[in-house]
C-alpha cells in the first residue's frame, strides 16, 4: 500500500478532478467575492475587533516616553531576566525530554503508549491552575515525591525558581511532543530501516537520519514550547508562588503591576506582545501546518 | 562466499517459508509475482524481520537461528542492499549517501567521503557528488543506491527490483552497470525481480516463489524448458497445460484432451511454445490433431512478431509473424482455429 502512495502523482497530471468536458457558463463574477452576505460579515467583524481592539488599546495607552525607565525598574528587570532564564531552561528541558518522549510514543511498541500519549498532551487542554495544583501535590513540600526528594537532597522544588522551570516545562512540553509526534509519524520508516542495514544503530539512525528529517518540526516545537513557557501564569503562580526576583516572571509581574503601576503593566505586556508576534510571524507556516 | 538460508517468518497475516542457497560464484535471482514474499525474504535476510524458525548462514557466520536465540541486528550484518524504492537519505548529498555506511563504521567525515568517491566514479557520478537525491534523475539515484550498497564492501549484495522504477532508456543504461557490478562483485549476489529479462540475463540460478513458498529452482535454461507452474510459464512466455496423461492422451482439468504420443503416463505438464501454435481462419486440414477453436482475445506486437491470446478451451497464446498477421486479417474478437502438432508438445512429469 505504501508503495502505491509513493507512486501516486502529487499534483498536475492524473489529478482526481480532471476538467469536465462540458462546463456550465461561469457566472460573470462570483457573488461570494463581490458582496459577502451580511450575516457572515457582521460576526466576522465583531470577532476581528475582539483581537484588534485590545492590541490597539495597548498601543494607544502605552507610556511610550517612559517605557525605557519602566522596563529598567528593578522589579521589571528582575521579571524580564527571570522569565528569560526560566523559559529558556524550560525549553531546553522540553527538547531533551519531549523529543525522546515523542520518539518512544511513535517508534516503540511499548504497552500503554496511547494512555501515555493522552497524559502527555493533557496540559494543552488542562487549565494551568489545575496543573499547578497537581504539581504541588506531586512535587510540593508535602507532595507525593516532593518530600522524598526534599528529604534525600535537601532541595525544595515548590515556590522556588526551579519550581517555575518545572511548571513551565509541564505546560510547554506537550507542544513539543505533539509537534514531534506528527513529524515522526510522517517520516518514512523504511528510510530509517534502510539506514540500519548500512550499519547504523538505532541511536545513529535517530541522530543522523530521523532528527535531520524532522528538523523543521523540531524548530517549530522548540519555539512553540518557548512561547508557551514564556507566557505561563496559572501553573507557575500556583506551584511556585509570586516572589519578586525568585518566581515572579513577566506575566505575574504584569498581573501585580496592574494593581499598583498600570503603566509598568502596559510596558511589560507590550514586551510580551512583541515577542509573541515575532514568534507567530516567524512560524506562520508550521503553526498552521501542525496545530 | 555462500549463503544458506532457511527462512520461516510472518509479516502480518503473511507467512513465508522458503529455503534459498547461493553457491560461491553464483548470481541467484528470486522471482515471483507481487505478494509472493520476495521483499519479506529480503527483509528477513537484512535482519529487519525476525525469523519464527529456520536459520540464515552467510559464509560461516550464523545471522539468524531463533532456536538458539540468535538474531544479528541489521547494522551488524555485512550486507549491502539496493532497496526497491532506493530509500536514499533525502537530507544527504550523493557522496554522503554513499559514505553513510562508512561513517557508521566509525570513519571521519573526510575519510568516508574520500573512500566513497571512487564508488561514485565507478558509476560515472563524480560530478553529482554534491547533489541531493531530489536533484538526481531516476537512473542517477539508482546508481547512487548501487554505489552505496557496494561502498560498505559487503559479503552479501541484495538487489530488490533494481531496474523496475526506471524508464526503458534508463533501464538499458543501468542494466549495463548492474551487469558489470554483478560480474565483478566478489561476495554473494542475490537479485529480486519480477522482470523476466532481468532474471534471465543477470542470474545463474532462479528461485521462483509464489504465495510465500519456493515453487521451482533451476538455471534459466532448466526453468525455461521445464516450467512447473502457470506463473513460471507466463514468466518465460510459454503455454503450459496441466493434466493426467495415459497412452499418449493428456486429459486437462477442463476435460480437453491433448495428443502427445511421447507423453509419459501420470500427472504431467505439457509445454507448447507460442511459435509452435498455428493460427487459421478456417478449420485446419491435414495432420495436426490438437485443434482449438476460439476468438482472438488480445493482440500484442513486439518487433516482427505478434502474440495472440486466443480465448479457447483451454486458452492458448500463439506467436506469428507480422506478415502472417496481416495475411490472416486478424482483429480482436475474430473467430480462429489454432493447431499444435503433437511433436511440438513437450510433456514431462510434474
Amino acid at each position: 500500500m505504501s508503495q502505491l502512495t509513493t507512486e501516486l502523482p502529487h499534483d498536475g497530471a492524473g489529478s482526481p478532478n480532471p476538467a469536465p468536458l462540458w462546463t456550465a457558463p461561469a457566472p460573470r463574477s462570483s457573488p461570494w467575492t463581490r458582496r459577502p452576505p451580511v450575516i457572515l460579515v457582521i460576526p466576522a467583524t465583531i470577532g476581528a475587533a475582539l483581537f484588534v481592539l485590545p492590541l490597539l488599546g495597548l498601543l494607544v495607552k502605552a507610556p511610550w516616553e517612559q517605557i525605557g525607565t519602566l522596563l529598567a525598574a528593578p522589579e521589571a528587570r528582575d521579571a524580564l531576566w527571570l522569565s528569560l532564564v526560566c523559559s529558556l531552561s524550560a525549553t531546553i528541558l522540553c527538547v531533551l525530554l519531549g523529543v525522546p518522549l515523542a520518539w518512544v510514543q511513535q517508534r516503540t511498541t511499548l504497552p500503554g503508549r496511547s494512555v501515555l500519549r493522552a497524559i502527555t498532551t493533557l496540559p494543552v487542554v488542562l487549565p494551568p491552575v489545575a496543573g499547578g495544583v497537581a504539581l504541588l501535590y506531586a512535587f510540593g513540600g508535602r507532595g507525593l515525591f516532593g518530600w522524598l526528594f526534599n528529604r534525600d537532597t535537601g532541595i525544595q522544588l515548590a515556590f522556588t525558581t526551579t519550581g517555575v522551570i518545572i511548571a513551565e516545562t509541564f505546560v510547554a512540553m506537550p507542544f513539543m511532543v505533539l509537534s514531534m509526534s506528527g513529524a515522526l509519524q510522517s517520516v518514512d520508516h523504511r528510510i530509517e530501516e534502510a539506514a540500519r542495514t548500512f550499519g547504523a544503530s538505532r541511536w545513529t539512525v535517530f541522530w543522523r537520519v530521523t532528527l535531520p528529517l524532522v528538523r523543521p518540526s523540531l524548530i517549530a516545537g522548540t519555539v512553540l514550547s518557548w512561547a508557551r513557557a514564556l507566557g505561563e501564569f496559572g501553573a507557575t503562580i500556583t506551584f511556585a508562588g509570586n516572589f519578586p526576583g525568585r518566581t515572579q516572571t513577566m506575566p505575574l509581574a504584569v498581573y501585580v503591576a496592574l494593581e499598583s503601576n498600570s503603566d509598568a503593566a502596559v510596558a511589560l505586556s507590550l514586551v510580551l506582545v512583541a515577542v509573541s508576534l515575532t514568534i507567530l510571524i516567524s512560524l506562520r507556516r508550521q503553526w498552521f501546518g501542525q496545530l | 562466499m555462500s549463503l544458506r538460508a532457511h527462512i520461516a517468518t510472518n509479516a502480518g497475516e503473511f507467512h513465508l517459508e522458503a529455503t534459498i542457497t547461493v553457491a560461491p560464484g553464483e548470481v541467484v535471482a528470486v522471482v515471483g509475482p507481487n505478494g509472493a514474499g520476495k521483499t519479506t525474504m529480503l527483509r528477513a535476510l537484512a535482519g529487519l524481520l525476525p525469523l519464527s524458525a529456520g536459520r540464515i548462514t552467510l559464509n560461516d557466520t550464523v545471522l539468524n537461528d531463533p532456536d538458539h536465540g540468535i538474531h544479528v541486528p541489521p547494522e551488524q550484518r555485512c550486507i549491502g542492499t539496493v532497496f526497491q524504492n532506493l530509500h536514499l537519505l533525502p537530507h544527504l548529498s550523493a557522496v554522503d549517501n554513499v559514505a553513510f555506511g562508512l561513517r557508521c563504521r566509525g570513519l571521519s567525515r573526510r575519510e568516508s567521503r574520500k573512500r566513497a568517491m571512487p564508488w561514485l566514479a565507478m558509476m560515472r557520478l563524480e560530478d553529482k557528488a554534491d547533489a541531493k537525491p531530489a536533484e538526481l534523475s531516476g537512473g542517477q539515484a539508482q546508481r547512487v543506491a548501487l554505489a552505496r550498497a557496494l561502498a560498505v564492501t559487503p559479503d552479501l549484495l541484495l538487489l530488490d527490483e533494481p531496474l523496475s522504477a526506471l524508464d526503458i532508456a534508463t533501464r538499458a543504461e543501468v542494466h549495463r552497470d548492474l551487469h558489470r557490478v554483478l560480474a565483478t562483485f566478489p561476495g554473494v549476489r542475490l537479485l529480486i525481480t519480477h522482470d523476466p529479462a532481468e532474471a534471465l540475463t543477470l542470474a545463474d540460478q532462479l528461485v521462483i516463489m509464489e504465495h510465500g513458498r519456493v515453487i521451482q529452482t533451476g538455471t534459466p535454461t532448466e526453468v525455461t524448458l521445464r516450467p512447473r507452474s502457470p506463473y513460471v510459464a507466463k514468466f518465460v512466455g510459454v503455454n503450459l497445460f496441466h493434466g493426467q496423461a495415459a497412452d499418449g492422451h493428456i486429459i486437462l482439468g477442463d476435460g480437453t484432451i491433448l495428443h502427445d504420443p511421447a507423453a509419459p503416463d501420470g500427472d504431467v505438464f505439457a509445454l507448447v511454445h507460442p511459435r509452435a501454435v498455428s493460427v487459421h481462419t478456417t478449420t485446419p486440414q491435414g495432420s495436426p490433431r490438437n485443434v482449438w477453436h476460439g476468438r482472438v482475445d488480445s493482440l500484442d506486437i513486439t518487433g516482427a512478431a505478434a502474440r495472440i491470446a486466443v480465448a479457447s478451451k483451454p486458452p492458448i497464446v500463439a506467436e506469428i509473424t507480422i506478415a502472417a498477421l496481416t495475411e490472416l486479417r486478424l482483429t480482436l474478437g475474430a473467430e480462429v482455429w489454432v493447431s499444435v502438432k503433437a511433436s511440438e508438445i513437450s510433456t514431462y512429469l510434474q
